[in-house]
């Protein structure tokens, strides 16, 4: 049995503005599942309407097999971590943990023995006597944790947990969430707009945009094959090249004087959202797909050859370390030609900013329609006026 | 705003000494009076040192009758002590509920409610008297301790400083009770009332020292020397028809009257500073 079912959830607010609309997704036991999308997507309403803290305007919420639109919050079997903790100022950490199991009216010897549990595998026994006022910020999230674990909750909800942490300890407490999931087999749900975490996190990603899904999937499906450009720019740091596609002559022109031969794919999976489903499948049946208005290309997927179909202009190179981003001008293309290329192959090359240099793929190309939609068809690139060079699907 | 400059702090000082015994010459007469016989003040001038009748003049304030009241001094001061802390609780407590209500729940007309509750802000009891004064005789509370304090503990300004003061919680802190299972009176017992403790103090001395100085509602309601309060009692003293007004004893309770607030000042200073000043919660 799913732990959360959510059918056609819908949220308007009194404008008849739609927060959120219409989104179906299962959450199965022990399931981590990410919520990401860009500020105003929805995400945090959508999560807000599953604590209990948002009405629900239409649609049916199921947690643990019941419907839940109805009940009160702190009957629903769900815990919520908060972006800013939400601690009680005036209590100390154990009467913060304590207080849900107080209300519940526990006996005290368990009380006490759940609160000491849950302090033992947050590593937080030390800090029970202490106020939160006198706490780090890390060790307020975990206290913040513990609080949800004390109270044994069907569903771990976690809006932007760790937004208000330096670089340094997010990451340090994203392993520990995900450790910590692992540990409890719990199921959660979090919402993000960092997709760094995203990425890292989930065993499935749902990707919100205005309200609506726009994609689900495991973290590299969508990162492999976005089911559209909002979800291709979103998903992967940096963002995919996307380039716009003209029809001239009979022929699919990109930007710097190439030429896109495609021929339909017959088959390609894609892990969308139901409704996004049946459009793809619908235009991959069809005799002949949408022309691609888009072609994607991911800088991971971009490599220095002499042969290249990009010729460009090294506008900026940013140093990572091992590898380096390259930001290049593209005739014809407004936004800079993104390649992350190793360093040592930038540096061997001697190349600085202003070098004219050719860029060859080296990987996957996207298509996409007019709609943003993903297009299921094999992809060429080749030079206007000479031979055909390389490309694959 | 520190500056740290020499003769800045000196010009500083020497402005608030100035200041302080401005204040403090009044309360100073008040306190040596009362410690001179009859006699002495009659010649019309008042004394700046300590006399020697200190002991008898409260001794006899004490142990009898007021002249022209015929109740006690005692009796006076403790109708005072009920009237200001049945004032300096009652406001609090409606206004604890007032601001509740319109802080933290959603209900048609709630700006409306507000900006009504503000605006008798403009109806102190001087303007409402007359209405005011018929309303309580109709219910039969003229001279009773209800009657005195039923009409005054309505507060605009208390509500509208506690709600300034809940407006400051962070809202996150609510959810996460409500999804710990806390109802709205479990709320306001284990989350509102503690964390705005400071500013309830501060309240709470600034009504008690509001109702302990009352004195027009007093003089109306409370007919009987029953039922009159100190502040009362200070005008029967000095308004004697045929004898010289007991200046000794006038001034002794004056010196008692002040006492009360003063204690209460001093036990609270501490958390009427913090919960005026200091938002951080």
């Amino acid at each position: 049995m799913a732990t959360l079912t959510c059918r056609q959830l819908v949220k308007t607010y009194k404008g008849g503005q739609r927060a959120v609309d219409g989104i179906d997704l299962t959450l199965e036991p022990g399931e981590l599942m990410v919520v990401v999308g860009p500020s105003g997507c929805g995400k945090s309403t959508f999560l807000r309407m599953v604590a209990g803290l948002e009405s629900i305007s239409d649609g049916e919420l199921r947690i643990g097999g019941t419907l839940a639109n109805q009940l009160e919050p702190a009957q629903r079997g769900v815990a919520m971590v908060f972006q800013n903790y939400a601690l009680y100022p005036h209590m100390s950490v154990f009467d913060n943990m304590a207080y849900a199991l107080k209300l519940q009216k526990r006996p005290r010897e368990e009380i006490t023995r759940r609160v000491r549990e849950a302090a033992a595998l947050l590593g937080i026994e030390a800090l029970l006597e202490r106020r939160p006022r006198q706490l780090s910020g890390g060790q307020r999230q975990r206290v913040a944790m513990g609080r949800a674990i004390v109270r044994e909750p069907r569903v771990f909800l976690f809006d932007e947990p760790l937004s208000n942490l330096d670089a340094a300890l997010r990451v340090q407490m994203r392993l520990e969430i995900r450790r910590l999931q692992q540990r409890l087999g719990a199921s959660m749900l979090y919402v993000t707009h960092d997709q760094v975490e995203a990425m890292t996190l989930a065993d499935r990603l749902v990707v919100l945009r205005d309200g609506r899904i726009e994609q689900i999937g495991t973290p590299m499906s969508l990162f492999e094959t976005p089911a559209s450009c909002f979800v291709a720019r979103f998903i992967g740091s940096p963002a995919m090249n996307l380039l716009p596609v003209t029809q001239a002559d009979g022929r699919a022109r990109l930007p710097g004087g190439l030429i896109l031969d495609t021929e339909a794919l017959e088959t390609e999976i894609i892990e969308t959202a139901p409704e996004t489903k049946a459009d793809t499948a619908a235009s991959a049946d069809a005799a002949e797909p949408p022309a691609a208005a888009t072609l994607g290309v991911r800088p991971e997927h971009l490599r220095l050859d002499p042969q290249g179909e990009f010729a460009v202009t090294l506008e900026m190179i940013e140093r990572l370390g091992v590898d380096a981003l390259a930001y290049c001008r593209l005739p014809g293309l407004d936004a800079p030609l993104t390649a992350r290329l190793p360093l040592a192959t930038l540096e061997a090359a001697a190349l600085r900013e202003g070098s004219e240099i050719r860029l060859a793929v080296d990987g996957p190309l996207h298509l996409f329609d007019a709609e943003e939609r993903r297009v299921a068809r094999r992809a060429r690139l080749s030079a206007d006026t000479s031979a055909a060079t390389s490309s694959i699907a | 705003m520190r500056y740290r400059r020499p003769g800045l702090d000196g010009l500083t000082h020497l402005l608030l000494i100035i200041g302080a015994v401005i204040f403090g010459l009044p309360l100073w007469l008040a306190l040596t009076a009362s410690t001179h016989s009859a006699g002495d003040l009659q010649s019309g001038i008042a004394p700046l040192w300590f006399g020697d009748q200190g002991l008898a003049n409260y001794w006899q304030l004490l142990s009898q009758p007021m002249p022209g009241l015929g109740v006690s001094a005692l009796r006076l001061l403790g109708n005072s002590l009920v009237m200001a802390l049945g004032i300096a609780l009652g406001k609090i407590a409606i206004s604890l509920l007032a601001a509740y209500a319109i802080v933290f729940f959603r209900f048609p007309c709630r700006t409306l409610c507000f900006w009504l509750i503000f605006v008798t802000l403009m109806l102190p009891v001087e303007v409402r008297i007359v209405p005011t004064y018929g309303v309580v005789a109709r219910f039969g509370l003229i001279d009773t301790y209800a009657g005195m304090i039923l009409p005054l503990i309505a507060s605009a300004t208390a509500t509208f400083l506690l709600r300034q003061c809940f407006l400051s919680l962070p809202s996150e802190l609510f959810e996460a009770a409500r999804l710990d299972g806390a109802g709205p009176l479990r709320f306001l017992k284990d989350f509102v009332l503690p964390l705005s403790r400071t500013n309830l103090a501060a309240l709470f001395v600034i009504m008690f020292i509001y109702g302990w100085n009352q004195y027009l509602w007093p003089l109306l309601a409370a007919n009987s020397p029953d039922h009159a309060t100190a502040v009362i009692s200070l005008k029967n003293l000095v308004q004697s028809t045929d004898t010289l007004p007991p200046w000794q004893l006038a001034t002794a309770m004056t010196v008692l009257t002040v006492l009360p607030p003063v204690v209460v000042i001093v036990a609270m200073q501490r958390f009427f500073v913090r919960g005026l000043t200091d938002a951080e919660k």
